[in-house]
C-alpha cells in the first residue's frame, strides 16, 4: 500500500519507490530510500499535500507524489 | 559555506559576519548570496560567501545551479564551510558526502545540537570527525555557541593543495541507497540517546497549522493579519515621505533660479525618486513579515496548505507570497518569484501578479469612487473599493487558468516537494537585517529603473519648452503643447470611445512611469489650482471633473459610465512600464512582459470601452 493511505500520526517502512524517472530519483535522494522509516504528519487541508516525516525531517508533497511511495506492511 | 536547506547556514553566516554583509547577484544572474568579511570580534582575516541552499547535487533550481557552479570552481575560495543539521544528520551527510568528493578542503558544521537534546539524543563530534575524514565542529548559531571552536579550526586550516575536482554524473538508484548505506552507519555511530531521556513529550505544532480544517483557518487569519498589517502601518509613514517629497519639490522649485533643469530636477528627478520611497514602507513592512514567518518555520507551512486551490489554476504553494506581495507593488513581488522552482509555474506566477491591486492604484481608485459615489453613503465606496480587489483576484484566476493551458505555461501535474523545516523561536535580529537587505536590493534593482521611466516621460509631456520661466500658468502650457500632448490629441479618437478627451488620456499616458502619477496629472491636466493640503485638491480636481467637456461641445467627460470604465481599466491594465523592466531582467527576456503588457493593457481598454458604449445604450450617462 501507499503512504497516502495511512492516516496522521501512523507510520511504516518505505518498500519501494515506484517508477524510475527524475521523481523517483529526486525523492530517494531527499531521503526516502527504501528501509526507511516514514511517518504521515498531516493529510493537510483541501485535500492537498500531505506531510511525510523522513529522517528527522517534513516534507510536503502533493497526493500525487506521496503514492509513489509505497511501505511494507 | 554551503550545505542543505534549512541546515541553519544563514543564522551561522550572520554569526560570523555581523549585519556587515552585502547581497550581490551572480555575474549574469538574479540569484543572489551574500558575503561579508568576518566580525572584527572574531579577529579573522577572511571574506565569507553564503550559497543557496542544495536539495542535491542536481541542480534542480537555478539558485542551486548557481550554488554548485561556485562550489565546484576550487579557485574561487579556500574551503568549504559545510553546515548540516544533527537532527537530520543522515539526509545532510548524504549530500555533504559526495562534495566530500570534490574537494578535500572541507569544515563540517553541526548544528541544531541543542534541538537534538531536547529530543533525548546527543552527538559525538569527535567520531563524526574520524567516521568522515574531515574536521568537524558543533555549533549553536542562535546562541553564538561554538563560533570560537569554528574560528580557531579555520585559522588551523591549511590548504591540502589538492584542487582536481572529481565531478561524477548523476547517481543512480543503486549509489544512492548504498551512499545512504553508508552514512547511516555512521550516524548510528556519532548519535546516542542521553542518559536523562527526552525533555519531555512535546505537542507537535503541525497537528495544528496543518489541521485539516483548522490549519486553513489558521492560514486564511495569518495571511489576513499580514495584509492589513501591510496597509495600517504603513500608511502613517508613507504620509510623512508624501510630505517630505513634497515640501523638497517646492523648496528646490524656491531655491533655485525658475529654468527647466530646475523643473527636471524637482517634478522629474525628485518626484520620480519620491514615487519609488513612496512604497518602501509597505514593501519593508511586507519583507519583515514574511521573513518573521519564514524564521519560526510557518512560512513553508502555509505554503503547503494554499497549494491545493493554486494548483487549480496552474500554480504552486509557492505563488502565494509573490502574489500576497503584489498587493503592495508588483516590482518585489516578480523578484519574490524566484523561490519557485518549476519555471513555467514561476512564469505564470509572474504573469498574473500585476493583476494584484497594487497600492499605486489606491489613490486613482480613491479619486474616480469618490466621484461616482454619493457622498454621503462612504460605505458603498468601501464596498466598491473592495470589490475592485477581488475583480483583480478574479481577473488573475481567469488568467491563470487560461494561460495555464497554453503550450508556453502547460506541465505535467507540477511538484512541490517542499521541506517543513522545525519550527523555532524567530530570531528578530536575523529578520529585520534581512528585510533591510531585501529593501535595499529592491531599492537598488527597481530605484534607477523607475527614476529613468519617469524621467522619460516627464521630458517626453514637457518638450519643446513653451514660455518664460516662472510665468503663471507656464506648466500647462508646456504640457499642452508637448509631443506627449500632441499625441494625446492624435490619439482622441482611441480616447473617446471609453469616454476621455485628450487631457484625460496625456494624464493616463502619464500613469506609465507609476499609476499613481495619473492624479498629479489630471490636476495639471484640468488646472487644479494646486494647494498643499491633499485633501482640498482632491476636492478641487473632483469639482473640475464635475465641469470638464469635451472641446467645443457640452458633453461631459466625466460621467459615472466614463469613470466605470477608467476602473476598470485601471484594475487590468498593465499600466507601469517598471513593472515590465523588471519582469524582463528577472525573465531573461522581452517576450513575456511584452505579451503582458499588451494583453492586459488590450483587455483593459477593449472592456473599458464596452463598459462606457454599453452604459450609454442604455441611457446612463
Amino acid at each position: 500500500m501507499d503512504i497516502t493511505q495511512l492516516k496522521a500520526g501512523m507510520s511504516g517502512i518505505i518498500s519501494q519507490i515506484v517508477g524510475g524517472d527524475d521523481l523517483s530519483i529526486q525523492l530517494e535522494e531527499m531521503g526516502f530510500v527504501p528501509g526507511s522509516e516514514i511517518s504521515v504528519v498531516s493529510r493537510g487541508p483541501f485535500a492537498g499535500p500531505v506531510a511525510l516525516a523522513v529522517r528527522g525531517t517534513t516534507f510536503a508533497l502533493r497526493r500525487s507524489e506521496a503514492s509513489r511511495i509505497k511501505i511494507g506492511s | 559555506m554551503a550545505g542543505p536547506c534549512n541546515a541553519g547556514k544563514t543564522t551561522l553566516f550572520n554569526g560570523l559576519t555581523g549585519s556587515n554583509y552585502k547581497t550581490v547577484n551572480y555575474p549574469g544572474s538574479t540569484v543572489s548570496f551574500s558575503k561579508g568579511p568576518a566580525k572584527r570580534s572574531l579577529a579573522l582575516d577572511a571574506v565569507i560567501e553564503d550559497t543557496p541552499g542544495l536539495n542535491s547535487l542536481r541542480g534542480d533550481s537555478s539558485d542551486q545551479k548557481m550554488a554548485l557552479g561556485k562550489l565546484s570552481s576550487r579557485d574561487s575560495y579556500d574551503l568549504m564551510i559545510a553546515v548540516v543539521d544533527a537532527t537530520q544528520l543522515s539526509r545532510h551527510l548524504y549530500l555533504i558526502d559526495q562534495l566530500k568528493e570534490w574537494a578535500h578542503d572541507i569544515l563540517l558544521c553541526v548544528t541544531m545540537n541543542d534541538l537534538l537534546k531536547s529530543q533525548g539524543r546527543q552527538l559525538d563530534v569527535q567520531a563524526l570527525s574520524r567516521e568522515m575524514g574531515v574536521k568537524a565542529v558543533a555549533i549553536d548559531g542562535r546562541k553564538k555557541k561554538g563560533i570560537r571552536d569554528l574560528v580557531e579550526e579555520i585559522r588551523r586550516f591549511l590548504p591540502q593543495g589538492e584542487t582536481a575536482i572529481h565531478k561524477q554524473g548523476h547517481p543512480s538508484k543503486d549509489q544512492i541507497r548504498a551512499r545512504y548505506r553508508k552514512v547511516e552507519a555512521i550516524e548510528d555511530k556519532v548519535i546516542s540517546p542521553l542518559p536523562t531521556g527526552a525533555s519531555g513529550k512535546w505537542f507537535n505544532p503541525d497537528r495544528l497549522f496543518l489541521h485539516p480544517v483548522l490549519g486553513g483557518v489558521i492560514f486564511i487569519a495569518i495571511m489576513f493579519s499580514v495584509f492589513s498589517a501591510i496597509f495600517w502601518f504603513a500608511t502613517p509613514f508613507m504620509n510623512v515621505i508624501d510630505s517630505f517629497f513634497g515640501m523638497l519639490i517646492q523648496g528646490t522649485k524656491q531655491l533655485l533660479p525658475a529654468i527647466w533643469v530646475t523643473d527636471i530636477l524637482a517634478d522629474g528627478v525628485i518626484a520620480g525618486i519620491g514615487s519609488v520611497v513612496i512604497f518602501l514602507p509597505q514593501i519593508a513592512i511586507l519583507f519583515l513579515a514574511m521573513g518573521y514567518l519564514e524564521d519560526t518555520g510557518y512560512l513553508a507551512r502555509g505554503a503547503m496548505v494554499i497549494d491545493k486551490p493554486l494548483s487549480k489554476i496552474g500554480l504552486n504553494g509557492k505563488s502565494f507570497v509573490p502574489l500576497l506581495s503584489g498587493f503592495a507593488c508588483a516590482i518585489p513581488a516578480i523578484m519574490a518569484a524566484r523561490t519557485i522552482s518549476s519555471r513555467k509555474e514561476r512564469l505564470l506566477t509572474i504573469f498574473i501578479i500585476p493583476l494584484m491591486s497594487c497600492s499605486a492604484r489606491l489613490p486613482v481608485y480613491v479619486l474616480l469612487l469618490s466621484f461616482i459615489t454619493p457622498r454621503e453613503k462612504p460605505w458603498i465606496g468601501g464596498i466598491c473599493m473592495a470589490g475592485l480587489y477581488i475583480g483583480g483576484i478574479v481577473a488573475a484566476t481567469v488568467a491563470a487558468t487560461v494561460a495555464s493551458k497554453l503550450p508556453a505555461f502547460r506541465h505535467g501535474s507540477g511538484s512541490l516537494l517542499l521541506e517543513l523545516p522545525a519550527y523555532r523561536k524567530p530570531q528578530l535580529k536575523l529578520v529585520v537585517s534581512s528585510a533591510y537587505h531585501r529593501s535595499k536590493q529592491y531599492l537598488r534593482k527597481a530605484g534607477p529603473t523607475i527614476v529613468v521611466i519617469s524621467l522619460a516621460l516627464w521630458t517626453f509631456t514637457h518638450l519643446p519648452l513653451q514660455g518664460t520661466a516662472g510665468e503663471e500658468g507656464r506648466e500647462y502650457a508646456t504640457v499642452s503643447q508637448s509631443y506627449g500632448s500632441k499625441i494625446g490629441k492624435v490619439l482622441e479618437p482611441v480616447m473617446k470611445p471609453m469616454g476621455l478627451d485628450w487631457r484625460g488620456g496625456v494624464a493616463m499616458m502619464m500613469g506609465f512611469a507609476a499609476r499613481e502619477v495619473f492624479v498629479s496629472s489630471m490636476v495639471l491636466m484640468y488646472r487644479v489650482e494646486e494647494t498643499d493640503d491633499d485633501e482640498a485638491l482632491r476636492a478641487g480636481l473632483l469639482r473640475r471633473m464635475q465641469e470638464v467637456t469635451f472641446a467645443g461641445t457640452d458633453q461631459k467627460v466625466y460621467t459615472f459610465s466614463s469613470c466605470l470604465g477608467l476602473l476598470f481599466f485601471f484594475a487590468i491594465a498593465l499600466q507601469c512600464f517598471p513593472t515590465v523592466v523588471i519582469a524582463k531582467t528577472e525573465i531573461g527576456s522581452w517576450k513575456l512582459p511584452l505579451i503582458q503588457l499588451g494583453i492586459f493593457t488590450g483587455t483593459a481598454y477593449v472592456g473599458a470601452v464596452v463598459i462606457v458604449q454599453v452604459l450609454r445604450a442604455f441611457g446612463v450617462a
